[in-house]
């Protein structure tokens, strides 16, 4: 049953999750709740406990930037454009449907980047907008730039799908464009402001091969 | 003071039971969870418990103490006990009101 632990926040989880563990161990050695009763229980708790999260000061407005940020910027460079130049030459004509699961697979990492963006970092992935704290969790455990590899995912995918040679060349500079900007704005910018913890961290995770992350590396 | 007297509503039974049992002396999870379910008839789930912990330790109205024997008791703060007099002072008015409106009525 403590599976279900892992419907909370992380950050919960570390602080009360052994106990919790433990807790509904002797509640339902002692007969006090039935197994199914402490299942229930701890699904509602993790409802208080995210509903806390996402309740802080400040969360309605980071929420707006962010889904601002994702109609504008990946919006209109990862869907409006890729779409436009496949187009263009004919009419809407997807041909290859096995590509959708590669769209769909780049969009959940986006998602999931955002997420930590937002929720540990408490910015948006916009460069006037980053947040203040160094984000090395979720995905960022495996791979310096995950968003930017959604980012490909998704327009290769939209490649594949419309069959667009178009779109695959605006991948190939969008890979470009994301490697120069990396390597000359972004990486400058993290060492400056984070020092130590981002040199620590560019020591162990790479900037664009996918590694498991080493345990006991900062999450 | 919003924060902590927005955190003690709310929810604010659990919140309630959890600082009526911390008032008497610290105790750690299932110790809480005998002791309400002994004084109030509730039972609480682990979930629920450590979801509220949670509540009032942020709002600085409970503390943790330093592990013993793998469990971690928790004990109330000055700051708890007065929201706790408070909430309950208030709880007695109404709880006043209500059986003399009852009395009332049936006479």
């Amino acid at each position: 049953m403590t599976w279900l632990l892992w419907l909370y926040p992380r950050g919960w989880r570390r602080r009360y999750g052994a106990e919790a563990a433990r807790v509904t161990a002797e509640l339902v050695h002692h007969g006090d709740l039935t197994r199914r009763r402490a299942a229930l229980d701890l699904i509602a708790g993790a409802g208080l406990a995210w509903s806390r999260v996402l309740n802080r000061p400040g969360s309605v407005d980071l929420a707006v930037r962010n889904a601002a940020f994702t109609v504008v910027v990946p919006g209109l460079g990862g869907f409006w454009l890729p779409w436009w130049l496949a187009t263009r030459s004919g009419p809407f004509a997807p041909v290859a449907w096995p590509a959708v699961p590669v769209i769909a697979a780049g969009l959940a990492l986006y998602v999931w980047c955002v997420w930590n963006f937002a929720v540990v970092g408490r910015g948006t992935p916009g460069p006037w907008d980053a947040p203040s704290r160094f984000v090395a969790a979720g995905p960022y455990r495996w791979v310096r730039n995950p968003i930017y590899l959604a980012a490909l995912l998704v327009v290769l995918g939209q490649a594949w799908l419309l069959q667009s040679l178009a779109v695959l060349a605006y991948a190939g500079a969008m890979a470009v464009g994301f490697h120069l900007f990396v390597t000359g704005y972004e990486e400058r910018t993290l060492r400056r402001r984070f020092g130590p913890a981002y040199l620590e961290y560019r020591r162990t995770v790479s900037r664009w091969l996918v590694r498991p992350p080493v345990r006991g590396q900062a999450g | 003071v919003d924060v902590t007297s927005n955190s003690i509503r709310g929810s604010s039974d659990r919140s309630v039971l959890i600082l009526t049992s911390l008032a008497g002396s610290p105790k750690h999870g299932y110790a809480l969870i005998k002791d309400i379910q002994e004084f109030a008839g509730v039972t609480l789930g682990a979930g629920t418990l450590y979801g509220a912990l949670a509540k009032l330790e942020e709002a600085g109205l409970v503390e943790a103490l330093p592990e013993q024997d793998r469990r971690r008791p928790y004990q109330i703060t000055p700051a708890g006990r007065d929201q706790l007099r408070e909430r309950l002072s208030e709880s007695a008015r109404i709880a006043e009101v209500g059986l003399r409106r009852i009395q009332e009525a049936l006479s």
